[in-house]
């Protein structure tokens, strides 16, 4: 392969990005003199950047390594679910002006640079990237309680990058380099363990989930379904590079957390009124199935097998969460109780709700169900026999609140006036588009097996 | 012969579930799709009985991971598969008078297939698939159509099989990943897995009971029966107590006594014992029922631990004598179940108390009823007297003494069976006489209950037939003494 065909495949995502965000401004700058921004123009711009560094990071399937950057399967993956969960948050959000569509594409190339970094400073300044705007786009959301939302964020995001700063120097004294490499001894896996609590803390792990909540439930929903889905898909990476470089004692941790998480997540959402909430204490426990992806996948020398579990499983989730959210913003719903007799009310959006909380719950034949199969699976290879039957218990209690919402659905007499459905047809169809995903992608798993069989 | 012709099967009453969902039409189209897999499953009785699509592991292209895409038919499937399509059927015929929406008669469809699913599957992932399905059609036919009781019913049935589900997944993992371990073969293909010893091989066997266990129901875990059972609509029970049930002995059946030859041969006698509990445990809370449902839901946790005895013999009697009365008891529990079904129609209430004196004004519902009942108690000339003498016969041939438990177990159904066929029709008036209201059954009705007694007569006298189409599986399951 050329050169110039490595450092496009590279670089050329983050270079499509950076000009998508640059066009934006330049014409909401264009336009502030006409007093009124031509959102569907920023927009499409921000798409056109999205989908051409997806088409990009389809270009160097093989791995390269330079100084500070390099690429392999893993990271080009991740790449393609951040990007492509990008692209319906764009597409239906309502700007109002430039900033926000430019503030997500900032925010990408953050996730970008994670996805390409070679080094523990590039992976820091991607962290950074990754998070900066994504506390505006907070800060912008229209529920009441997005500022105070927006400042937790900030403080909260603050300390995990002070702590992955702290890992970094405790790596260096002890490996005398910032390179993506082990480093021996105590302090270097100390520095990791710190390094590790912040892309925990950014995956939503228990116990550093206790800001995820509030600012799930302040934001848009179609913005929180970016960031359970595009975020979590760039906290993931974020983690596995990490996990590949230690020695032992954080991975001996990393499965007992991950189960930590995937109950606790559960057993908080069974308690949840409200739908935002709830879905964010869902995403957290989801979160401890991605964990214990990666930590087979660290525990099992990087076998390609469990790379591919973590990318089916932040494919799948991707379609089922990011559909929820979605779902959510089309319905214009926002508590249980409005759920109740909606298979009456309105049919066909409770049969799209019905089928993503069935995949969201893991039951055959969605791509929930195959997501968590190949997880169980490289879990099992890996042998991590305890967490793992904590996990299965962990998909036994979540079914209390995905199926109760399809209870209240459909066996139960509507309690509270409904306003009428917006009558919006695209975002609809493009939820419904998603729904469908999310079973069709259960019934072909081999696409991942696949994609791995040919990269290998 | 390829699988494309089993693969019909299960897609057909799937075809026919969409095609009643989008088409807003209810019992008609439901109805033809119901018949025409009926009749296919008849249709493949020849080439199944010739092993005709018994395909060999390495000729079934992997799908992914070692998973693939294999169906078989032998006896054993065939006729469960049957029993699956006819019930169906029969639930259509009984349910044909009642104005519901097309969800219901989908519903019943997709159950269809996804059961037949079960019945077909040769690849452990497939089966898995397939059995997990089940539980959606039959959670909404509980939810949605049920009783007073049903939003709980429905939930609780959901989470028990599920959690059940996850220890039949997380062992069959590990069954594969050890094979694998051993052969350096990734496959999921039922007939080429051959369990490890030892620990692992306990565990494993543990997990996967347990998966099967929650199903069948095995006494403790058996609580979301009663509720599920007596909350469903009536051709919900019957789908649930016909076939469901049956779902979980197949699976100790189609893969533990294949998987763990040794294995199910050493802990033979501690299932026994968890067999010989259901039995007399069943009955004893069958005894307690003041509710017509309620008493049928436990009598099934009687009958299907009597099945689980026979097969557990690992004897060609005992084989052979579960395999039958698995079938036995799907014909007259539906038949039971739809028989109340009726009954409630009429007088809206299922307790014993409430009813008597029906003799006189609904004879024909009197004369099925106890018909269905003293096949349910195993009256010799019946086909539960062929499929529980058989059974007993393979437990005498392998452990003596649980021979008693299954006598004790008879007697005891015919303890609460005969009383509660006695109160309910019998006996004086109830307290709530409702059997003013109680009208005897139409010609639908009827003609539906002459066919299904009528298959229960043919059993009882003439075996012969359906015991030849299950032996050549079965028989292979016994080992070499």
């Amino acid at each position: 392969m050329s050169p110039l065909i490595s450092a496009l495949g590279l670089l050329g995502p983050m270079a499509a990005l950076s000009a998508g965000a640059l066009a934006v401004l330049a014409v909401g700058m264009g336009a502030t003199a006409a007093r009124h921004v031509p959102c569907g123009l920023v927009k499409a711009l921000a798409a056109a950047a999205v989908l051409l560094a997806l088409a990009l990071s389809c270009v160097a399937p093989e791995a390269v390594r330079a100084p500070l950057f390099r690429l392999d399967l893993l990271g080009g993956s991740m790449q393609m679910v951040f990007l492509a969960a990008a692209l319906p948050l764009i597409y239906i959000m309502d700007p109002g002006d430039e900033v926000p569509p430019a503030l997500v594409l900032g925010s990408l190339i953050g996730m970008a640079l994670i996805a390409a970094a070679g080094n523990l400073l590039a992976l820091f300044i991607g962290l950074e990237l990754m998070s900066v705007p994504a506390y505006l786009l907070v800060a912008r959301s229209r529920c009441p309680q997005a500022l105070e939302a927006a400042v937790k964020y900030f403080f909260a995001g603050s300390a995990a990058g002070a702590l992955f700063l702290m890992g970094m120097a405790l790596h260096f004294s002890a490996a005398r380099s910032l390179d993506l490499a082990p480093a021996p001894g105590v302090m270097g896996e100390a520095g990791l363990a710190l390094m590790i609590a912040a892309a925990l803390f950014k995956l939503g792990a228990v116990p550093l989930h206790f800001w995820l909540p509030d600012v799930y439930e302040a934001s848009d929903p179609e913005l929180a379904g970016f960031f359970s889905t595009g975020l979590k898909a760039a906290a993931a990476l974020l983690l596995a590079r990490l996990a590949g470089l230690s020695q032992g004692p954080v991975l001996a941790v990393l499965p007992w957390a991950a189960a930590l998480t995937i109950l606790f997540g559960a057993a908080v959402a069974l308690r949840q009124q409200r739908l935002q909430r709830l879905l964010a204490y869902s995403s957290i426990s989801h979160a401890g199935y991605m964990m214990l992806a990666v930590a087979a996948w660290a525990r099992q020398g990087q076998s390609a097998s469990a790379a591919g579990a973590l990318f089916f499983y932040l494919g799948a989730y991707l379609f089922m969460s990011g559909g929820t959210f979605l779902w959510l913003k089309v319905s214009d719903l926002s508590s249980r109780e409005q759920l109740k007799g909606l298979g009456r009310r309105r049919p066909a959006q409770a049969m799209v709700l019905s089928v993503l909380l069935l995949a969201l719950a893991g039951t055959p034949p969605t791509a929930g169900f195959a997501a968590k199969f190949l997880v169980f699976w490289e879990a099992f290879k890996a042998g991590l026999y305890a967490p793992l039957l904590l996990a299965g218990l962990g998909a036994l209690v979540s079914l209390g609140y995905y199926l109760g919402m399809v209870r209240d659905m459909y066996f139960d007499e509507p309690v509270v006036e409904l306003a009428a459905a917006p009558e919006a047809l695209a975002p609809r169809a493009l939820v419904t588009a998603l729904a469908v995903c999310a079973v069709l992608l259960g019934l072909m798993p081999w696409l991942v097996d696949g994609l791995w069989a040919g990269a290998r | 012969m390829s699988q494309n012709w089993l693969t019909l099967f299960w897609v057909l009453p799937a075809v026919g579930g969409l095609v009643v969902l989008l088409g807003r039409q209810g019992r008609w189209p439901a109805l033809a799709f119901s018949v025409a897999t009926a009749l296919y499953g008849l249709f493949l009785l020849g080439p199944a009985s010739m092993g005709a699509w018994h395909v060999p592991a390495a000729a079934s292209p992997s799908w992914a991971f070692g998973i693939s895409y294999a169906l078989d038919c032998d006896g054993l499937s065939l006729s469960l598969c049957w029993l699956t399509a006819f019930l169906t059927l029969a639930c259509f015929i009984a349910s044909w008078n009642k104005d519901f929406s097309p969800g219901y008669w989908a519903a019943f469809l997709f159950l269809e297939s996804a059961l037949l699913g079960v019945f077909l599957a040769r690849d452990l992932f497939l089966f898995f698939v397939f059995w997990e399905a089940v539980l959606i059609p039959m959670f909404f036919i509980i939810g949605l159509w049920g009783m007073e009781g049903r939003r709980h019913a429905a939930m609780k049935f959901f989470l028990f099989t599920f959690f059940g589900s996850i220890f039949l997944l997380l062992g069959s993992i590990a069954l594969v990943t050890r094979a694998h371990a051993a052969t350096g073969v990734w496959t999921w293909d039922i007939a080429a897995l051959k369990g490890p010893g030892g620990t692992a091989g306990l565990a494993i066997f543990a997990a996967m009971a347990l998966g099967f266990a929650v199903k069948i129901p095995l006494v403790p875990l058996h609580t979301w029966l009663p509720d599920a059972h007596t909350e469903a609509p009536a051709a919900g029970s019957v789908m649930l107590a016909g076939v469901l049930l049956k779902m979980g002995v197949y699976g100790f059946l189609r893969i533990l006594w294949p998987v763990f030859p040794q294995l199910s041969l050493e802990l033979m006698p501690w299932l026994m014992i968890l067999a010989g509990i259901n039995v007399v445990y069943g009955a004893l809370c069958a005894m307690a029922q003041k509710d017509l449902k309620r008493l049928i839901a436990y009598s099934s946790v009687a009958h299907l631990g009597f099945c689980l005895l026979g097969i557990l013999s690992r004897t060609p009697e005992g084989l052979l004598g579960g395999s039958l009365q698995l079938l036995n008891h799907g014909i007259t529990t539906g038949t039971l179940f739809l028989l109340v079904g009726f009954l409630y129609d009429r007088g809206h209430r299922r307790g014993l108390d409430d009813y008597g004196e029906l003799y006189n004004r609904a004879p024909w519902l009197t004369f099925f009823f106890g018909f269905a009942t003293m096949a349910s108690v195993g009256l010799p000339g019946l086909n539960g007297f062929v499929g529980e003498f058989m059974s007993l016969i393979g437990v005498a041939r392998a452990m003596r003494g649980f021979v008693l438990i299954g006598v004790v177990g008879v007697t005891l159904s015919a303890a609460y069976a005969l009383p509660a066929f006695q109160a309910v029709f019998l006996g004086p008036a109830g307290k709530a006489s409702v059997s003013g209201k109680v009208t005897d059954l139409d010609v639908r009705e009827a003609s539906l209950l002459w066919v299904l007694c009528g298959a229960m007569l043919a059993i009882g006298l003439y075996p012969a037939p359906l015991l030849r189409i299950l032996e050549p599986f079965l028989l292979g399951l016994v080992p070499v003494r």
